[in-house]
């Protein structure tokens, strides 16, 4: 079924047919608001990769987190690609150990490392295996609020 | 050998029709060589002769009967020649050649003779013609039989056979039978108006009569004897009808399959319970009196039916008596409580005021089943009045109208409820008014390791998942409180918020202690702005396995960001295909002033304005934890133990609202997908604020709105669809488009880009994923355009800070269900100048995914 949907999206992909219809210059569109100072502004910035993407992201922080993100150390997600199985080795190569495997496929490792899971993650993100990964990020709080 | 003499015949057939033309003449038509020959001419016969004719083509004769005894001839002839009749002059052939005679027949009807002729202007005779003329009095001969055999029950009798000397006869009857049949006039065919019965008559006379052109007139008389068929019985089915009970309208018809050699003339009902009943010639039977279906539900009797030929047959009738409740089947006394939930709370499903103070039970809020804050739940039936301390009124008829629902769902599901989970801060588990509806197996305790547990928040202070529950299914006619929206639903809660860890939201959302069997989550929190697809890898699996494959529902609120330019698609927890994102509304059905918009909005409900200046949602909170007077006072003077609210409001309340809507749905309709839901939600959603600017009328239809998805979720429109045959979506299919683009974008400029789709199928939903470098992403505001020019805005310009289009974002888009995917799309980027900031970006690639069936 899956090599099937592939199929499909490689056929739509050849047939894709993008263009730009216009450009232009819009007066309208520059407008003097002032940008509106965000709840939680206070942030950290963090690498990490999202399902294939690598990108710096904002962690907000709360006043416990402030003082404590240097040196957190509560372990790292990753989600490999499919093909990558060599995940003892992995973890032994960062001095890290499998804490648990969920059904999504994701791997929690325990950071037994010397580096804090910011600096772990950049390492990994640097090494060879940044190739073999999907996702990678911190496995703290997931940062959310009730509304 | 026989083409030849077919060929031989048809010559001589022509040769004879040639004769017999010139012979007889037809009527009135030029005769110029008529010597010796009849004219038959409609009742007169003029025979003729030209004695003298010299030349052929100089004298022409036409000939026609102006009335019933004169024969006009017409002359031709030199011009001024003289026209003798038998020796008198009668005329003169005039300037056109022609003169015109009328000649009379005889008296008596004898022949007369003229002998005309045409004298020249020197009286030289040119001329000579002889007619004799007579009356025709011979009537037509009719040749067909005068006694007939036909078979009974067939209508086809025979047919008139007459002939007459002027061809043409016409057919009619007489005779005190003849109203029997029907005769054709011109062809003489005779049919019975109703087919004979030989039981009934066996034998009729009546009088053929054919009349020819002269009205001449020939009468014979006709026996018709009716054929006797071999007997047969009347063959009935035996029948069960329903009849309404306390309807005398009440029908049903017995199944007659033949009548056998004749007609059922008769039809008679015996048996005990037959004297309740009438029957009619033709099997329509009626009770004579008003069925009761609590006294006799079901009954049985004999009907006979004798036909024509004096045979009988009888068949069983069984009539069932329909349950026609006085209000409703489910709910029999009208109440708004289905009657097993009466029964189950020990209350009388037959008695609607059961402490007879003038409010019936459903709407009660005093006394043992009442509710004491229920007149204060607008969202659920607005009243028009005063709800919290804001002393503003809230509006009569804007509320879920869900109050008919109530007849017949309220979550309790068979005694086997419909299980909700809250994902939040934690539930008060042993509150009063929700541990009754608490499902503790299914419950999750996060602090320390995360085990099925006791729900409660550490921290009594941690009160959203308590408020959120109850709005979703406290406990309704227990005395106490508030009620739920599914009042008989069960909570499955979680303190998940207070730890927020991946392994635990897998842990609730897909694979805990019976996660099977849980039917919605509601999850009244998110970000401002999350890109972190964890969420959506653990919703893919929950939709695809739970339920037994169904799916379980998700429902996220959109966020309470809008003061702050907020947009529920920045956040990848709400803006999925796999949840249902929910917005919020005030008591004026207009979206509340916090509610984040956004092109992947589904729905929205009701959750209030802030409760110090407006309606908010009633709902428990904590035991012990509201302020009932004095300063924070958030609750009631009467909540005397502090365990309610009124204070509660945001899309965390529009979220619950929406959970409890759709566990009535699911309650009337399990079979449903978590596809199917989605799109009931928003197929019957109502749209608000009608006048409101941001509405979109898609092609299929469908009213969308960045502020409130479909409009305010319908559970009445749902449950009334999803009850009524429906069919579950098809199987789902997905395509994608993507392109690499690389260009630049100036600031204060847009782009439309051109996507040409040549996969069609009904959409879904549609993810655009732009990758764009811009150091400020969000001074984007981002519409798709569909080939029928349907416009949706997925994302407007905000004050987040930074570049996180860079690699690629994800926005959803709702508002294109049930249009077709083939054809031109458009995405329309507009790169906002911020305060003269004059940041730009190169957009690097797009990529659009449908979805749908």
């Amino acid at each position: 079924m899956r090599i099937v949907l592939l199929i499909l999206t490689l056929l739509v992909n050849l047939i894709a047919d993008i263009t730009i219809e216009q450009v232009h210059k819009n007066l309208a569109l520059s407008i003097d608001v002032e940008r509106k100072k965000l709840p939680q502004s206070v942030t950290k910035s963090l690498i990490i990769k999202d399902n294939g993407i690598k990108s710096v992201i904002e962690i907000p922080l709360n006043k416990k987190l402030r003082s404590s993100v240097a040196s957190k150390k509560e372990g790292i997600l990753v989600d490999f690609s499919d093909d990558f199985l060599d995940t003892q080795k992995f973890a032994d190569e960062f001095n890290i150990s499998l804490k648990e495997k969920l059904s999504i496929g994701y791997y929690i490792f325990e950071n037994s490392s010397n580096l804090n899971d910011e600096k772990l993650i950049e390492e990994i993100l640097l090494s060879n295996y940044q190739k073999n990964i999907k996702t990678i990020r911190p496995n703290w709080k997931m940062g959310v609020v009730g509304f | 050998m026989i083409k030849t003499k077919v060929k031989i015949s048809y010559f001589l057939l022509l040769l004879l029709l040639s004769i017999s033309f010139l012979g007889c003449g037809g009527s009135s038509n030029n005769n110029n060589n008529n010597t010796g020959k009849n004219v038959e001419l409609q009742n007169y016969v003029a025979v003729y002769k030209k004695p003298d004719v010299k030349s052929e083509d100089i004298f022409e004769t036409k000939l026609s009967y102006t009335n019933k005894n004169t024969l006009e001839v017409v002359l031709n002839g030199e011009v001024g020649s003289k026209v003798y009749v038998n020796g008198i002059q009668e005329g003169v052939i005039d300037s056109n050649g022609k003169a015109k005679l009328r000649l009379t027949t005889g008296l008596n009807d004898g022949v007369k003779t003229y002998y005309i002729k045409l004298k020249d202007y020197n009286n030289n005779e040119t001329k000579v013609l002889e007619y004799k003329i007579k009356k025709d009095t011979t009537p037509p001969k009719i040749s067909s039989l005068d006694f007939i055999n036909v078979p009974e029950n067939k209508k086809d009798v025979f047919t008139i056979k007459a002939t007459d000397l002027n061809g043409k006869v016409t057919y009619s009857l007489s005779g005190l039978e003849s109203d029997k049949f029907n005769v054709d006039k011109n062809s003489g065919k005779i049919i019975f108006k109703e087919a004979p019965d030989y039981e009934i008559k066996r034998k009729y006379s009546l009088n053929v009569i054919a009349t020819d052109i002269a009205k001449n007139r020939a009468i014979q008389k006709v026996t018709i004897q009716i054929k006797n068929i071999p007997e047969i019985k009347p063959k009935l089915q035996s029948t069960q009808l329903t009849f309404d009970e306390n309807s005398l309208d009440a029908e049903g018809k017995v199944n007659i399959l033949e009548a056998g050699d004749t007609h059922i003339y008769k039809m008679v009902l015996f048996g005990v319970d037959s004297n309740l009943f009438k029957i009619s010639q033709n099997g329509i039977i009626n009770p004579i009196k008003e069925l009761d279906y609590e006294t006799v539900s079901s009954y049985k009797f004999q009907v006979v039916a004798y036909n024509g030929a004096g045979k009988s047959k009888s068949v069983d009738i069984t009539i069932n008596v329909k349950d026609i409740q006085e209000g409703n089947i489910w709910d029999q006394d009208n109440d708004f409580i289905p009657n097993d939930i009466e029964i189950f709370l020990g209350m009388n499903p037959n008695n609607s005021d059961e402490n007879e103070n003038g409010i019936v039970d459903g709407l009660e809020s005093e006394g043992i089943h009442g509710d004491q804050f229920f007149t204060k739940q607008w969202h659920l039936k607005s009243l028009g009045t005063v709800v919290n301390d804001s002393g503003v009124k809230t509006v009569v008829g804007n509320d879920l109208r869900i109050m008919d629902i109530y007849h017949r769902y309220m979550g309790y599901n068979n005694a086997n409820p419909i299980i909700v989970q809250v994902v939040d801060d934690g539930v008060d588990a042993s509150h009063e008014d929700l541990r009754e509806n608490m499902d503790m197996s299914r419950s999750y305790r996060h602090t320390g390791r995360t085990s099925v547990g006791d729900p409660t928040p550490a921290s009594t202070g941690k009160t959203h998942g308590t408020m959120v529950s109850g709005i979703i299914a406290s406990r309704a006619f227990n005395g106490k409180g508030v009620r739920g929206v599914a009042p008989f639903a069960k909570i499955a809660g979680s303190n998940w918020l207070e730890v927020q860890s991946v392994s635990g939201l897998e842990k609730v959302w897909l694979t805990g202690e019976g996660a099977n069997e849980i039917a919605i989550t509601n999850n009244s929190w998110g970000e401002l702005f999350v890109k972190n697809s964890t969420y959506e890898n653990i919703l893919q699996k929950g939709t695809e396995n739970l339920r037994d494959g169904k799916g379980r529902v998700y429902v996220v609120a959109a966020g309470n960001y809008r003061y702050y330019d907020g947009n529920s698609n920045l956040s990848y927890i709400a803006n999925n295909r796999y949840v249902i994102a929910v917005g919020a509304l005030t008591h004026k059905n207009v979206y509340a002033s916090y509610s984040n918009p956004g092109g992947n909005l589904l729905v929205s409900a009701y959750g209030g304005g802030y409760y110090t200046n407006s309606p908010a949602i009633a709902t428990t909170i904590n035991e012990g934890n509201s302020v009932n007077s004095g300063s924070g006072k958030n609750t009631w003077s009467e909540d005397l133990n502090h365990n309610y609210t009124y204070m509660m409001g945001g899309t965390s309340a529009a979220s619950p609202v929406v959970s409890g809507v759709i566990a009535l749905v699911m309650e009337a309709c399990p079979n449903l997908s978590w596809r199917d839901v989605k799109y009931l939600s928003a197929t019957h959603a109502t749209r608000v604020d009608a006048g409101h600017v941001h509405w979109v009328k898609n092609s299929a239809g469908l009213w969308h709105s960045e502020d409130y998805g479909y409009g305010l979720i319908n559970p009445e429109g749902m449950i009334e669809e999803c009850t009524n045959n429906y069919t579950n979506l098809p199987q789902e299919r997905s395509f994608e488009i993507y392109e690499t683009i690389n260009m630049q974008l100036e600031d204060s400029s847009d782009v439309v880009f051109n996507i040409k789709v040549d996969e069609n199928i009904k959409i879904e939903w549609i993810d655009l994923t732009i990758d764009s470098n811009h150091p400020q992403a969000s001074d984007y505001r981002i519409e798709l355009i569909s080939p029928s020019g349907t416009v949706s805005k997925l994302v407007d310009w905000s004050s987040l800070n930074g570049d996180w289009m860079n690699g690629g974002f994800k926005f959803g888009a709702a508002g294109f269900i049930d249009e077709d995917s083939k054809g031109e799309w458009k995405v329309r980027i507009s790169d906002f100048n911020i305060q003269h900031e004059n940041l730009s970006g190169t957009i690097k690639s797009l990529k659009l995914k449908f979805y749908g069936h």
